[in-house]
């Protein structure tokens, strides 16, 4: 083994094979490594050991009966007996049992808990899993394809000899729902999965609202897409959600799900993605892992089932991502000369795929009308407002000069730590000069972009950033005010802002920095014509750092909140109706008319539902 | 149905009803004297009460639960069909049934009981794929239809069919238990049953 990357696969995975008749057939694997070898971007060195899952390994996941009946339904020779006991376990249909099941179900299991543990013991800095990323199995049911599940049982191995924050990424066409449902409860596993909608696709879960249950609330996060949404949509999605996320999660390991069943000439799925997406994908979370993983990637190869023409160049592309190793621009001819002769005049040639004319980066723009209400949806509930506002999805266009000017003020505040200015109305100038507490966790882990993502925000037409900083320049809290997202309950009142986020840094938390720094910014006169809101989801909260729980995080809020003119109000808007510890305050300005006011109130409560 | 659900008195207060509605997340409460059923008090009776808003009127509040209760409820036995229950609630236009058997009270079902028994109809709670079918609403079309899944060897879960979009015609929705439900489309629409689902989705909405 050499490098820092290296393949979990061998020959011995072709026996994980539900026959030729079978999407999942043994001849993805010799497909894909043997254009590896021929592109000359693999050799026996780069194979990582791994030895077949035991017992104790799969009960993490699975429940023993279901083993065990995995293993009679493997052995050769006359199916057993009773067909209703298969049909419980799912082993029918797109599971049909075949000789040797279970042991080949174990090899995938062990490739994957073989590369989790390489990456997670610091051996080897990225895996790739061709055969592996069975994200269906359920505890005591085969679903899918999926036998075990190989990522799920590796993740609960990995996290419980170590104490590691893992973030799970499903770009799989399907549902990624046996891990979602594995760590549905596990506030140390986040798990996000990109996916064909479930309105006809299999299978059929993977609603935005699917959240997790506590303590592990905010941590399942899922983003159904449409239909024929193409590369730009998915991307912009991927863009919108998965990056912020990383930056919320701060996870310490990386495992992806990288199944390429979303390509247009796969038989499965509806979603016409290309290789270009797919290598644009893989550039993003290789980026993603150094960013935020130290480099920590474990990649699965899950789904993809047009054998012939995407397979094998898919996974190519991700392991020439992994290793940093450059794939040949044509496929080579010996390897082609190889392939069924039916089957060599589909190929472009082309190994790397060709640049598109043309074509401008993803943005939102590119998702169509649902997907944006999606994507925005997964946002709100996945992300916290102080993140949502560093990763903003649009410049938001419309509002601006709803907020009147006034000149640029400044205050101070005796923190514990030390004296502290308070400015509003920061050009980004001034912004730019001044830098960011590591304490800010809202910010990612790049030194430099700390100071670009202020001055962003201070940019946004509609916005309004007030700093708490140092006499040395160095920004420990701020308050973003914002319009609020279009589409949600409020977003459409005039003279109607929010407080989209708050954030003090940790080390300078109980200094009444965020009181301050929220009392100083409704100062302006003009603030007495407004009405503002703020809203905080509970499973948003530093709870781990702060030490506090979700009641005494939410009392210490509505102080800060209190302190400002902001009262608590009762509301069934249901991402706020969710759970009895989210909060919803708002402060009416002096000078708002009576109807303003009437309009806001009579949103607060829309149905007859229980309000908490 | 919810079996053994929480009660009041009918000398309760209003106030200690709304708080146990609160504290339990639900909105309806069988009032009970003794092991008899005498009636059943809603959040929504409380809120539409003369005078009271969202928020029950302080003078409601010490009020007995026997004022403001609808008497004399309608009922189930534990053994009515769900259509028949449905049918009940639809027809009377309120959101739950006391299930009242020989012995007193046994348990509540409410609109949201309902919604979990469609869910199971539907089979939107297993890992499946949907087809939607429009056939003719002729003697052995669904039968026919059918056997072409069963051909391919695939499991059905869930079989629905509703009044088709068309007089003469049934809608129906398939719970196809497969990962692979693109050859089940395309057999369905060859042998002539118009389908729609995975691998010929319904015209691009965006």
């Amino acid at each position: 083994m050499s490098g820092a990357a290296a393949v979990a696969a061998d020959g011995r995975l072709a026996t994980y094979d539900f026959g030729p008749d079978r999407p999942f057939q043994a001849g993805r694997l010799d497909a894909g490594l043997s254009l590896l070898r021929a592109a000359k971007v693999l050799d026996d060195d780069d194979l990582l050991a791994f030895a077949p899952a035991a017992d104790a390994d799969l009960e993490l996941i699975h429940d023993r009966d279901y083993l065990e009946a995995l293993a009679r339904f493997s052995a050769p020779g006359p199916a057993p007996a009773d067909p209703a006991e298969a049909t419980r376990f799912g082993l029918v249909g797109d599971n049909r049992p075949f000789p040797g099941m279970d042991e080949a179900a174990r090899l995938v299991a062990g490739a994957t808990m073989a590369a989790v543990d390489a990456v997670a013991a610091g051996d080897l800095a990225h895996v790739f899993a061709p055969v592996a990323g069975l994200h269906h199995a359920q505890r005591r049911r085969a679903v899918g394809f999926c036998l075990v599940n190989d990522i799920a049982v590796a993740i609960a191995r990995c996290t419980r000899a170590w104490p590691l924050r893992v973030l799970y990424v499903d770009l799989d066409a399907h549902h990624g729902d046996g891990v979602q449902a594995a760590f549905y409860d596990d506030p140390r596993v986040c798990t996000v999965s990109l996916h064909e909608t479930g309105r006809y696709l299999f299978p059929g879960s993977g609603e935005v609202h699917e959240l997790g249950r506590p303590p592990g609330r905010g941590r399942s996060v899922n983003v159904p897409l449409e239909p024929s949404t193409g590369d730009d949509g998915f991307l912009a999605a991927f863009d919108a959600v998965v990056e912020p996320l990383a930056a919320a999660f701060r996870p310490d390991l990386l495992v992806t799900q990288n199944g390429c069943d979303g390509h247009a000439t796969d038989p499965l799925s509806d979603l016409t993605l290309s290789l270009r997406g797919f290598r644009e994908l893989a550039r993003r979370l290789h980026r993603l892992a150094h960013r935020h993983c130290q480099g920590r990637w474990v990649a699965t190869g899950g789904g993809g089932y047009d054998l012939d023409q995407v397979v094998p160049r898919a996974w190519a592309l991700l392991w020439s991502e992994l290793s940093g190793r450059r794939l040949p621009a044509r496929v080579p001819s010996a390897w082609l000369a190889a392939r069924p002769a039916r089957k060599r005049a589909e190929w472009s040639g082309w190994l790397e795929p060709r640049r598109r004319r043309g074509s401008g980066g993803p943005g939102v723009r590119s998702l169509g009308e649902r997907n944006q209400r999606t994507v925005r949806a997964a946002r709100r509930l996945a992300l916290p407002p102080s993140v949502r506002v560093v990763y903003p999805l649009a410049r938001r266009a419309g509002g601006a000069g709803r907020l009147p000017g006034w000149e640029p003020r400044a205050g101070e505040h005796h923190a514990p730590g030390g004296p502290l200015v308070l400015r509003d109305r920061c050009p980004a100038s001034l912004l730019r000069r001044l830098e960011v507490d590591p304490g800010i966790h809202a910010f990612v882990r790049d030194p430099g972009q700390e100071r670009e993502v202020l001055s962003r925000i201070a940019e946004e037409p509609t916005g309004e950033v007030v700093v708490a900083h140092t006499p040395e320049g160095v920004v420990v809290g701020y308050v973003a005010v914002l319009d609020p997202e279009p589409g949600t309950r409020f977003g459409s009142l005039p003279g109607l802002l929010e407080v989209g986020a708050i954030e003090v840094a940790s080390g300078w938390r109980r200094g009444g920095v965020a009181s301050a720094l929220l009392r100083f910014a409704v100062e302006p006169d003009p603030f007495e014509d407004l009405i503002l809101i703020a809203s905080g989801l509970a499973w948003h909260w530093d709870l781990e750092q702060s030490g506090l729980s979700a009641v005494a995080y939410r009392r210490v809020l509505g102080r800060v909140f209190g302190a400002a003119g902001f009262e608590p109000l009762r509301t069934d808007e249901p991402e706020i109706a969710y759970d009895p510890a989210n909060l919803f305050v708002a402060r009416v300005g002096s000078r708002v008319p009576p109807v303003r006011r009437a309009a806001f109130t009579s949103r607060l409560v829309r149905g007859h539902h229980a309000v908490p | 149905m919810t079996g053994g659900p929480v009660t009041v008195s009918p000398r309760a207060t209003v106030a200690a009803a709304m708080s146990a509605m609160r504290r339990g997340r639900f909105r309806h409460l069988p009032v009970v004297a003794g092991a008899e059923l005498v009636g059943v008090v809603s959040e929504r009776d409380l809120e539409t009460w003369p005078g009271a808003g969202v928020e029950v009127a302080e003078s409601l509040a010490d009020r007995p639960v026997a004022e403001v209760m609808t008497s004399q409820p309608v009922t189930v036995w534990p053994d009515e069909p769900v259509e028949v229950a449905a049918r009940l609630l639809v027809d009377n236009a309120i959101g739950c049934l006391p299930v009242v058997a020989e012995e007193g009270l046994v348990g509540i079902l409410t609109v949201s009981d309902l919604f979990s028994v469609l869910l199971q109809l539907l089979g939107g709670g297993e890992p499946s794929s949907r087809i939607t079918l429009v056939l003719p609403d002729v003697p052995g079309a669904l039968g026919r239809a059918m056997t072409v899944v069963g051909e391919l060897g695939v499991n059905l879960l869930t079989v629905v069919t509703e009044p088709g979009p068309e007089p003469g015609t049934r809608g129906v929705v398939l719970r196809a238990g497969t990962i692979n439900a693109a050859p089940v489309v395309a057999a369905l629409v060859a042998a002539g049953f118009p389908a729609t689902g995975p691998g010929r989705p319904e015209p691009d909405e965006r």
